[in-house]
């Protein structure tokens, strides 16, 4: 080894030459194909949006929208909401990350998996039925609560309606979904880190601040970015437990302008505010770097850890662990254990229950199958936009991206339905369509998912193997088919395990349509619990439960056995 | 599985080759020796130290592998850092240690420069000042040579073995090729099939 | 493997497909009467099965319902489909909402000739027909709450120990019925008794189902519902610890009606069953379906004798609340948010 002598290694250099070097445009065709259909897809989501959000103004006068939109009480309002969202995203991110970095520094323990499983469950639970089990733990009549109370002899706790109690529900669902992203993102770490930092004899400190902190923030943008918009949006939970009008949301107001007032062209102005200060988080945040969340929590780091016995960071793990499962953990089994399932044995005599059994089953698995689609199209986009040719296109393109993935948060349900509604009532049976508008509202409503699970993977797979694939002659259709969807097998399976299980949670817009043709389960549960529900109510929620985990591993695993099978020659 | 029975010494100052064909259990025997791997029996000694009953931190080794054993996002000068403290806060002496050893190695003016944009060699050359810098006895290399054409080849084995010699430590090399054990005035140590 | 996925997905495609279509394809045979409704109306234990039932055997025609998901929804549907609607009936708006409805020009007068004879107040109106009636009220729990307020100023004026859940005006039927409560009560004086009751709001709900689920949790002694909820845990659950807390100043009314679209496609149709309303066939329902009053004198089960029988009814005409009711709530909300 001479120094100055130019050395050329293979392996470390591989993953460096990704974007900078673009292929001769012999070579890129069906790349620049790919990447404009992508593009072209983005721009279709975006201009359907438009065209909702137009809808809402059709023949109005649009010189008044400033004055809707500009009100001082109405900016409260937003401020308030802003504040709100950016909370219950920073603590969300606090939490979860801050479990997924003991979970990971424990390696495999008693109650692991059934940690991940029932957090996992908490992202899904209905508004509802969360916030009553949550409020079994928090509320004035809590367990928590009561025993802060009989131990200290007052109540030491924040207040049990009001803002810190909404951040606290946003944070049971979305806390989990951090735990799970940063859980994946630090198995991903390369496992020759883990054996150097333990020759190296790191401390947690050092653990945290070389490797594992690294690795986790390129996650966080995106994740902050989904879940302040979540939050941002989130509606009956922030009434329910905010104490009172003056914990609100935007929603709120967009929801009594369309409903009570009847003002179309004001509540489209506020869904326009809510799109502008929405559209500012994701842009800001699309120029940050894309991380993959990928997905084998299954996959477990066995390289022994030299921070690992020291008592100081065994007592911090237990107490990190213990407070994620007071916030998320604790409400999920409350609600599995108080639930009377003789009551609710009834519902299975029902022929409405198989019913929308049914409905939901259908739905969920084709809202996930077209979210992981159209996701995949945009993760093909977002990658090789590169090889368009104007300059122009290839900066916006991504953020057109960004923004086409989140079409879904920045514009609420209720006017998505109602726009929709506006534009298809003279063209189609709106009753026969009811199942096609959830269908695509489910969709969209998972695609910011699906897209942060598949699009970094995307590019991280085809940066790999491109060059590989070029000069083995596969392109186009066969080398998506042979080599990436292969390779991202768990990716697609996560995200379409994911997706399924959040349209089978979600209640959306089925109650805008209105039919008594086509009905889900979320909207059965809403029909028990708006009559006195009783155990029925309690026990459907359960099975939306069970069934959204079943359907999960289902899909999650079938699919990497399925693509497993398919790396085999046919 | 393949099982091995094995049993050797190793000096303080002297150079071994392991070599034998893939798959044998060549890394396997390193993982053994750091501690990331249990062997089925047998005894683990340096200098009357038990090491099996260690953790990989307490035992006097250092493991470079076949790739990855620098920190990506972190510069060269923070990676060796790491080698003295965990922290990656070193004194202006320990500093001045790293230096003069970075210098010895011939990449000094690299120190500044992040790992990925250094070349395979350049690399391993880097970690090979951190193992030296940590001050471990025992200083385990896999496939040290496989980034490397035949003249950088001489030039690397001539380096080992003078760090060998210089600094009074016990080398552990894995190669497939057997010729590197003259080059590096090494004993060598065949694994083969049971 | 893709072609697997292709092959995988064009099934489910057709299955897609095909369902709206055999479900559209089974109802052609004869005269279709098309009613909107709220979603909870229609559901299997709510009273939509059993009247469709008993209509259907006096029209020889195939009664529709299509549940949306508010009384305002359905008002907000209708506006939005204008005369192009497919609706015969709108079934569930209430009174709050009937003079805005009016104005759409959308309904016109039912001509039926049977009218409601159980209505505590006198109800005329040509097009806008009662089919059931209840009050508002706080609903406790005996076993929790001994002594509950007698009267709404009592619940004012009670400990802030006391704590109740409320659902919000601007979302729900009983949280505007609380505000118009409170107006009815104390006119000028409403803001200030607000302030007042402000103490004892534990939260305020979107929906109903929040609010009593919060109660039910044991988390509030009192949730505003209706004087007939403790009938449902009477009959339905047999548990008899549940009462509404009769107030002294008089209770809130709610009464729910239908009415005839302008453009029914069935306009015959529509007018039988504005007929038909009062008959047994429909009142006879409504009780332990709705868990509301029937508007026809009609054998109440044995259970409803136990309920509070308010003295006074309170009801602000359609009008007065159409004009009032966004300063209404934007008084309400300054109350509340100081």
């Amino acid at each position: 080894m001479v120094a100055g002598q130019p050395e050329l290694g293979p392996g470390r250099a591989a993953g460096y030459y990704s974007w900078q070097h673009r292929l001769p445009a012999a070579s890129a065709g069906y790349l620049r194909w790919a990447g404009f259909a992508g593009l072209f897809f983005a721009g279709l989501l975006l201009g359907i949006m438009a065209v909702l959000l137009g809808a809402l103004f059709q023949g109005q006068d649009l010189s008044l929208l400033p004055d809707e939109m500009l009100q001082p009480q109405l900016l409260r309002l937003v401020g308030g909401a802003v504040i709100q969202a950016s909370l219950s995203a920073v603590l969300s991110i606090i939490v979860g990350a801050g479990c997924a970095l003991c979970v990971f520094r424990r390696g495999m323990f008693f109650g692991r998996s059934a940690l991940l499983t029932l957090s996992f469950l908490a992202m899904i639970m209905p508004t509802t039925v969360a916030a009553v089990s949550l409020l079994s733990l928090w509320g004035r009549q809590g367990a928590v609560r009561q025993s802060v109370n009989s131990l200290f002899g007052t109540d030491l706790l924040f207040a049990p309606y009001g803002l810190f109690m909404v951040i606290l529900a946003h944070m049971f669902f979305n806390a989990p979904l951090v735990m799970r992203v940063c859980l994946s993102v630090l198995q991903a770490i390369p496992e020759s880190q883990m054996k150097l930092a333990a020759q190296l004899r790191f401390g947690a400190g050092s653990y945290l601040r070389f490797i594992e902190w690294p690795a986790v923030k390129q996650a966080l943008p995106s994740l902050f970015g989904l879940i302040f918009l979540l939050c941002f949006s989130s509606f009956s939970l922030v009434l329910m437990l905010g104490g009172g009008p003056a914990v609100s949301t935007l929603e709120v107001a967009i929801y009594t302008a369309l409903r009570f007032e009847f003002n179309l062209p004001r509540a489209g102005a506020l869904a326009l505010l809510q799109l502008l200060i929405s559209s500012v988080v994701i842009l800001s945040l699309s120029r940050l770097e894309l991380q993959s969340w990928t997905s084998r929590l299954d996959a477990m780091q066995t390289v022994p850890r030299s921070d690992r016995d020291r008592i100081s960071v065994k007592s911090l793990d237990i107490f990190v662990v213990a407070l994620f499962c007071l916030i998320v953990v604790g409400p999920v089994l409350s609600l599995i254990l108080g639930i009377d399932i003789g009551g609710g044995a009834g519902l299975f005599h029902r022929p409405v229950f198989w019913s929308a059994l049914f409905s939901s089953c259908l739905l969920g698995l084709t809202a996930a199958t077209a979210s992981t689609a159209a996701a995949l199209l945009l993760a093909a986009g977002r990658c090789h936009l590169h090889y368009l040719d104007h300059p122009l296109i290839r900066e916006r393109g991504a953020e057109i991206i960004a923004l086409s993935v989140s079409v879904y948060l920045v514009l609420p349900a209720i006017v998505l339905g109602t726009a929709s509604f506006l534009l298809l009532r003279g063209i189609a049976d709106l009753f026969a369509s009811a199942f096609w508008l959830v269908l695509f509202s489910n969709t969209l409503m998972s695609l910011p998912f699906a897209a942060r699970i598949l699009m970094a993977r995307y590019s991280a797979v085809v940066s790999r193997s491109h060059r590989l694939a070029l000069s083995l002659n596969l392109r186009g259709y066969s080398y998506f088919s042979r080599i990436i969807l292969p390779a991202m097998r768990h990716e697609i399976g996560l995200s379409l395990g994911l997706c399924c299980a959040l349209s089978l949670g979600d209640f959306g817009v089925i109650a805008l349509f209105g039919s008594d043709r086509f009905q889900t389960l979320p909207w059965l549960l809403y029909q028990y619990a708006s009559r006195y529900g009783g155990p029925e109510a309690e026990v459907l929620s359960l099975l939306l439960l069970l069934l959204a985990v079943a359907l999960y591993w289902l899909l999650y695993k079938s699919v990497g056995l399925w693509a497993e099978r398919g790396l085999r020659p046919c | 599985m393949p099982r091995h029975r094995l049993d050797f010494d190793l000096a303080a100052g002297s150079v071994l080759l392991v070599t034998g064909p893939s798959g044998i259990g060549k890394t396997t025997l390193l993982n053994i020796i750091s501690g990331f791997v249990a062997p089925i029996s047998g005894s683990l000694n340096w200098e009357d130290r038990d090491l099996l009953s260690q953790p990989v931190w307490q035992r006097p080794v250092s493991f470079l592998f076949q790739e990855g054993n620098l920190f990506d996002h972190l510069s060269c000068r923070l990676n060796l850092y790491l080698g003295i403290s965990p922290s990656g806060r070193v004194s202006a002496a320990e500093a001045a240690l790293v230096m003069q050893t970075v210098t010895a190695l011939g990449c000094a003016e690299l120190i500044d420069r992040m790992p990925p944009s250094l070349s395979g060699g350049q690399q391993q050359r880097m970690a090979l000042a951190r193992a030296l810098i940590k001050n471990d006895p025992l200083i385990l290399l896999d496939e040290p040579f496989s980034a490397l054409d035949s003249d950088n080849r001489q030039q690397a084995s001539q380096l080992i073995r003078e760090i060998a010699a210089k600094h009074n430590r016990a080398v552990m090399i894995v190669s497939h090729e057997r010729e590197d054990a003259h080059a590096l005035g090494a004993d060598t140590l065949e694994l083969k099939p049971a | 493997m893709l072609k697997h996925i292709a092959k995988y997905s064009s099934v489910l495609t057709l299955s897609v497909l095909l369902l709206p279509l055999s479900l559209a394809a089974a109802a052609k045979a004869r005269d279709v009467l098309t009613v909107y409704t709220y979603d909870s109306f229609i559901s299997e234990w709510g009273p939509g099965p059993a009247i469709e039932k008993n209509f259907e055997t006096v029209c020889s025609c195939d009664l529709q319902f299509v549940g949306l998901d508010s009384s305002i929804g359905i008002l907000g549907r209708v506006r939005l489909e204008g005369a192009a609607s497919k609706a015969d009936i709108v079934l569930g708006l209430d009174t709050n909402l009937t003079e805005i409805a009016r104005r759409t020009g959308l309904f016109v007068p039912h001509g039926a000739d049977m009218g409601p004879d159980n209505l505590p107040l006198p109800f005329d109106d040509d097009t806008f027909m009662p089919f059931d009636w209840g009050y508002f009220a706080f609903v406790y729990d005996r076993n929790r709450l001994k002594t509950p307020p007698r009267s709404l100023e009592g619940l004012i004026s009670a400990t802030d120990d006391l704590k109740i859940v409320i659902q919000d005006p601007r979302t729900s039927t009983p949280g505007l019925g609380l505000l118009l409560w409170m107006k009815a009560v104390y006119g000028g004086d409403a803001a200030e008794k607000w302030a007042a009751l402000q103490p004892k709001i534990l939260t305020v709900t979107k929906g109903w189902w929040d609010a009593y689920s919060l109660f039910l949790e044991g988390e509030a002694d009192m949730v505003l519902s209706y004087t007939t909820s403790p009938a449902y845990h009477l009959i339905a659950e047999g548990r008899d610890n549940f009462a509404a807390a009769g107030f002294s100043e008089g209770h809130y009314m709610q009464i729910e009606v239908a009415a005839m679209m302008k453009s029914a496609p069935q306009p015959e149709l529509a007018r039988q069953f504005m007929n038909f309303i009062q008959s047994d066939g429909f009142q006879n329902v409504i009780p332990t379906a709705n868990w509301m009053y029937p508007t026809k004198k009609t054998a109440l089960p044995a259970e409803f004798s136990q309920l509070a029988q308010p003295q006074t009814s309170l009801l602000f005409t359609g009008r007065q609340v159409m004009e009032n009711q966004k300063q209404w709530t934007d008084e309400w909300l300054q109350a509340s948010q100081n």
